[in-house]
């Protein structure tokens, strides 16, 4: 849909879980899990052509949270096929796919910084779940977060601000710098305010909040101001992924 | 969908799509598997096969597997059966609790006297993402079928699955229903 809600189409007719949309920097395609062959399984689709869903990670266990890099040359994301879930990298050219991460619990949801040099990604290795940041090849890892159950971080485009999702008695979003610095709240309530995505300008965030009853997509300005909601959408609306600017 | 110059779009997952496939399709679950033994620290892909044909209209990218080292039963193939019960966890845990331990020995022993396969699906409350709870739903998964091969049930009858947050068994938002959520649960094929 538009980003002032107009036009809402479905981009999946598969009758099954369709999770984790993510465009690519081109626009022409997006990532997501699916369990369309009955297991979780990262695809792309290209909605705007007439080209078919083509399988990008089908492995044993879980293969989710798609995150393109800013070139779109890589696809970083979470597979299981060694035991437990961990970060990797497709290289789309050549299908390579490398290991970032080694921890026996969980890491998962990356997300490229801009420059391509860095991936933000939550790990439960300090116990509970925590945002991490580490090098585009796994190395160098850094902790962002200290209190709280900490998900979904999303670098901003301007890449001086990680947004995340942050359990302190109801979920809302805060932010912090890469360096750990300036760590600062963005929503307080009312209800829960998850999932952000951040708009291509760097100054907006799209995100669902329960406020109202049901999940509904809102935006709001980068400092949390400005809280508006989309106009609804049959149903509730979750896991926004706002796309790169238009061609 | 209508490409709009000079603008962006938003992508969202409309929930409600998702309950209405859920309330309709009880019996033929979307799942996620991994069998066991899950791999521990394998330089090799292992990749799955799709559990049904493809689609024409789906076609593998050049990156996608070709090959699998096991291809599970399709989790459609397995029924529920009353001989085995659930556990259940603490939020963001995955470690069995000795109530639960007690409950995991019942089906232990069950399943050594019937040698039935095992699907083990790992479940979570609605809190959090998508993303976090298909990990987490996986470890409570494996933490089930540790303690079953823990207990003598061979490890390659068991197929484990995680469903994330997706397939709740009570819909209300509430910590009674969210501990109802948090649990793995066990269904069986016969061989």
């Amino acid at each position: 849909m538009d980003y002032d809600g107009a036009g809402p189409t479905h981009v999946t007719s598969n009758k099954s879980i369709n999770l984790s949309p993510m465009w690519s920097p081109d626009t022409r395609s997006l990532a997501f899990t699916s369990y369309m062959r009955g297991y979780p399984y990262l695809y792309r689709m290209f909605p705007f052509e007439n080209r078919p869903v083509q399988v990008v990670a089908g492995f044993l266990g879980i293969n989710s949270s798609p995150a393109f890099s800013p070139d779109g040359r890589f696809l970083a994301m979470t597979l299981s096929r060694d035991g437990n879930p961990e970060v990797y990298v497709l290289n789309l050219a050549t299908g390579a796919f490398r290991r970032l991460t080694s921890y026996s619990g969980i890491d998962t949801e990356p997300t490229w910084s801009p420059t391509g040099r860095e991936i933000a990604f939550v790990s439960e290795r300090a116990g509970g779940a925590h945002v991490f940041v580490m090098d585009a090849e796994g190395a160098n890892v850094r902790r962002l977060t200290q209190a709280g159950f900490n998900t979904q971080p999303r670098w901003s485009p301007k890449g001086d601000t990680i947004v995340f999702t942050s359990r302190q008695g109801n979920f809302d979003l805060w932010a912090v710098g890469p360096d750990a610095s300036n760590l600062r709240r963005l929503t307080a309530g009312p209800g829960n305010n998850e999932g952000a995505s951040w708009a291509p300008n760097g100054r907006h965030l799209v995100f669902q909040s329960n406020r109202s009853g049901g999940y509904q997509l809102f935006t709001m300005l980068a400092d949390g101001s400005e809280q508006q909601a989309i106009p609804r959408t049959p149903g509730e609306s979750t896991s926004a992924a706002w796309s790169p600017r238009l061609p | 969908m209508a490409q709009r110059r000079g603008s962006a779009l938003l992508i969202a997952v409309p929930v409600i799509a998702l309950s209405l496939f859920l309330v309709g399709c009880p019996k033929r679950p979307a799942t996620t598997a991994a069998s066991a033994p899950a791999p521990t620290g394998s330089p090799t892909p292992s990749a799955a096969a799709p559990s049904t044909t493809p689609s024409p209209s789906m076609t593998p990218s050049p990156a996608a597997p070709s090959t699998a080292a096991t291809t599970p039963p399709a989790p459609s193939e397995f029924r529920a059966t009353d001989n085995l019960k659930d556990v259940f966890f603490d939020f963001d845990k995955y470690d069995i609790r000795p109530t639960d331990a007690k409950t995991l020995d019942t089906n232990a022993a069950w399943l050594k006297s019937n040698d039935n396969l095992v699907l083990v699906e790992g479940h979570c409350d609605e809190r959090g993402t998508n993303e976090y709870n298909l990990a987490l739903g996986e470890r409570r998964a494996k933490a089930a079928m540790n303690y079953l091969v823990a207990q003598g049930v061979q490890a390659s009858r068991i197929t484990i699955i995680s469903y994330g947050k997706e397939r709740p068994t009570c819909t209300e938002h509430s910590e009674s229903c969210w501990a109802q959520n948090r649990r793995a649960h066990f269904l069986v094929k016969a061989r």
